[in-house]
């Protein structure tokens, strides 16, 4: 393929998984925020083949794949499985309103462009401009998990932020070591495992899985 | 080989406590398998420590691996001894049942397999995951008890943790950014590498990685503002969790960033070291503050452990030799009281039934052994003479007054001082005084031994320092600063 095609490409990936992340901001029920996270996996599994097609490096192809059949096939199956077992309500509880959110995700993209603005200069990459992306995803993945209240959006906004890290190990250095990769992906499922048995267990004792009700423990 | 062995006999142990036996055999086996662990721990680090590093395969361990490890063997040993007794009373009194003891033991030995991993591999990203996993072991030791607030506590611990440890992941990747064309690639992201080839790594990018990684373990290891998991997780966990997660757990975060710590000042003299600084005086002042207002026993001594992790990060944000090995003896010193002191409070609590300070009355009266070393484990905690908590304070204080740093030493030292206040004040009413409360303790061989020996050796540290020990200590300090001094 045409460099320049796939370095369009590329940037337009890592934009799309920005938009995923502001969208689920933006998303008031708990299905289309899960509907946004499978979108923006398949976004990074989009991004990660792209760049081990551009720059013929066959050990991100293996981090495509394992991309789309962890994050994209298995992990939003395993929520939709817990969330039809506890039922969740679809609805959203949010600490911050939407508007709200809209800004303090803008102010958190300014940010992340300021931060990193003298690293991109820095690295050698041809995706080095997604390291920006990849910060604000991070921080807006951390945002989701501090303003909403149900324990399920609080995973989503981990896994989130988890796509942006793994978006800005690309950018740095064309992905990390193996065994780091490997280390990463059986860490995301096995946090998902055991979420899910506390996630039932919330359920039984707090017969919900609201988290406002997961605030009882303090100094009185 | 030998370290391959000793990763691998806690898990055969926990493998072994899940055989559907007696709940008495089980206690049997998992006490028979922590004495093989400690005793396969001790062989394996004897050679480290006298300077023979062990290099083979993904391990290796020199001497501050080799502190770690034994320290973690150490104090891992006590807590399945004291388990045995706690657990048993447990199962009479139907708070569990046989097999969620079995389950307990199983996930007990795989959690000191991980821990002792953490220490022994050679590389950034082994680390790092032994880090991750043993969050995950540990999850379900805190959420033992199936009840509203262990739920909790164990839900908030996989969640800020993992939020730490993703962070941790961003600065392991800043850190191989940082490395990468200095270093050949199948050697990349070792810890001996990394420090040997350290001067020519990018300044910028160890920044980032100073950031993300002290933040990210920061979290792990309970520094403040960062620590909310930290007095949930240890109050809802059994005793003997308890005091393994504040004793040995929180060390594993904390040798992370000693090891980062070793390679960054190569790179960027003093960053990570304002960075530890500031953690660690607000961590102290936190823990200053929570100590003050606590009423739960076992709240209170988690906050103890988020000073002591402050002070720890202060020692090495000083970063002269005397105030690493004030942070280095503290690190000793507290795995030392802290899993002595939760057991009391483990027995207390399973006396009495309840955590709250102001409802405990007479604890000396009516039971003897367990008053007398919660009088003696409070003193240390507190950081009283002759105890070696004193020591390391005093060592960082003296650092921070060597170094110009006339204000922070002040308020550090009044700080403390509240800190010594807080804690006496809150336990010594609980020894005296008289009870209305049916009190039974519950003795046995194991448990008092699990508390004396902790108990023994603190005072050791605190009253003698023999040289052979000093000369671990001396190279330790040599490790950390890079090998220069």
């Amino acid at each position: 393929m045409d460099p320049i095609l796939t370095s369009n490409l590329i940037d337009i990936f890592a934009v799309s998984m920005l938009l995923t992340s502001v969208l689920a901001m933006a998303s008031a029920r708990m299905r289309p925020l899960i509907k946004l996270f499978v979108l923006q996996s398949f976004f990074l599994a989009a991004f990660e083949f792209t760049v081990a097609y551009s720059q013929d490096e066959p050990h991100i192809y293996v981090m495509a794949a394992m991309t789309f059949g962890i994050k994209v096939i298995l992990i939003p199956r395993m929520l939709q499985y817990i969330m039809a077992r506890i039922r969740v309500d679809d609805e959203l509880s949010l600490s911050v309103g939407i508007p709200g959110s809209m800004l303090l995700s803008t102010g958190l993209i300014l940010f992340s462009y300021y931060v990193s603005e003298p690293l991109v200069i820095t690295l050698t990459t041809e995706e080095r401009n997604s390291l920006v992306l990849s910060f604000a995803i991070m921080l807006i993945g951390l945002q989701m998990m501090t303003t909403r209240r149900k324990a399920i959006t609080e995973v989503v906004g981990l896994l989130m932020a988890e796509n942006g890290l793994f978006l800005g190990a690309i950018a740095l250095s064309n992905g990390m070591p193996f065994i780091v990769e490997l280390g990463a992906f059986i860490d995301v499922l096995m946090a998902i495992i055991i979420i899910g048995i506390f996630a039932f267990r919330i359920n039984k004792s707090f017969d919900s899985v609201d988290t406002t009700l997961l605030r009882r423990l303090k100094e009185e | 080989m030998m370290v391959t062995l000793t990763a691998v006999i806690p898990i055969v142990a926990g493998a072994v406590c899940l055989l559907p036996f007696g709940v008495k055999n089980v206690s049997r086996i998992s006490a028979a398998g922590a004495l093989v662990m400690l005793a396969a721990s001790v062989y394996c680090c004897v050679a480290p420590l006298t300077g023979e590093t062990i290099d083979t395969w993904i391990w290796y361990v020199d001497e501050l691996s080799g502190f770690f490890i034994l320290i973690t063997a150490f104090v891992s040993f006590a807590a399945v001894l004291y388990s045995t007794d706690y657990l048993a009373v447990e199962w009479r009194e139907e708070r569990l049942n046989a097999r969620e003891v079995r389950r307990f033991y199983c996930t007990l030995f795989v959690f000191i397999s991980t821990m002792l991993l953490t220490f022994a591999v050679r590389s950034a990203a082994l680390t790092w995951i032994g880090v991750g996993v043993t969050t995950m072991v540990s999850a379900f030791l805190v959420g033992l008890y199936k009840d509203e607030s262990a739920t909790e506590a164990a839900w908030k611990y996989i969640m800020l943790c993992s939020v730490g440890i993703t962070l941790a992941l961003f600065g392991i990747a800043m850190l191989y950014t940082a490395s990468s064309g200095v270093v050949a690639d199948d050697s990349a992201l070792d810890w001996p590498t990394l420090v040997a080839n350290a001067a020519a790594f990018n300044p910028l990018f160890m920044k980032f990685a100073a950031i993300f990684l002290v933040i990210g373990f920061g979290t792990k290891a309970g520094l403040a503002p960062l620590h909310n998991w930290l007095p949930d997780a240890h109050s809802q966990a059994p005793g003997p969790v308890s005091g393994m997660m504040s004793g040995v757990l929180l060390n594993c975060a904390m040798y992370a960033i000693m090891r980062f710590y070793s390679v960054s000042e190569i790179v960027n003299p003093g960053f990570v070291r304002t960075l530890l600084l500031a953690f660690g005086i607000v961590s102290v002042f936190t823990a200053a503050a929570f100590i003050l207002i606590s009423k739960d026993f076992k709240r209170m001594l988690a906050y103890s452990s988020v000073e002591n992790m402050g002070l720890i990060a202060i020692g090495l944000g000083i970063g002269t030799p005397l105030a690493i090995y004030g942070a280095l003896f503290q690190t000793l010193a507290h795995s030392l009281c802290k899993p002595m002191m939760f057991f009391c409070a483990g027995n207390v609590i399973q006396a009495y039934g309840t955590r709250s300070m102001p409802n405990i009355r007479g604890v000396s009266g009516k039971m003897r052994f367990t008053g007398f070393a919660t009088a003696g484990g409070a003193l240390a905690v507190a950081g009283a003479p002759p105890f070696p908590m004193f020591v390391g304070e005093v060592m960082i204080l003296y650092g921070a007054v060597n170094e110009g740093l006339y204000l922070f030493a002040g308020a550090l030292a009044i700080l403390l001082a509240f800190i010594f206040a807080g804690i006496t004040r809150s336990i010594f009413p609980m020894l005296s005084g008289t009870t209305s409360r049916e009190v039974f303790e519950h003795r046995s061989v194991l448990r008092g031994f699990a508390i004396f020996s902790l108990f023994a050796c603190a005072l050791f540290f605190g009253l003698f320092m023999p040289e052979p020990i000093r000369g671990i200590f001396e190279t330790m300090i040599a490790l950390l600063s890079g090998g220069s001094t």
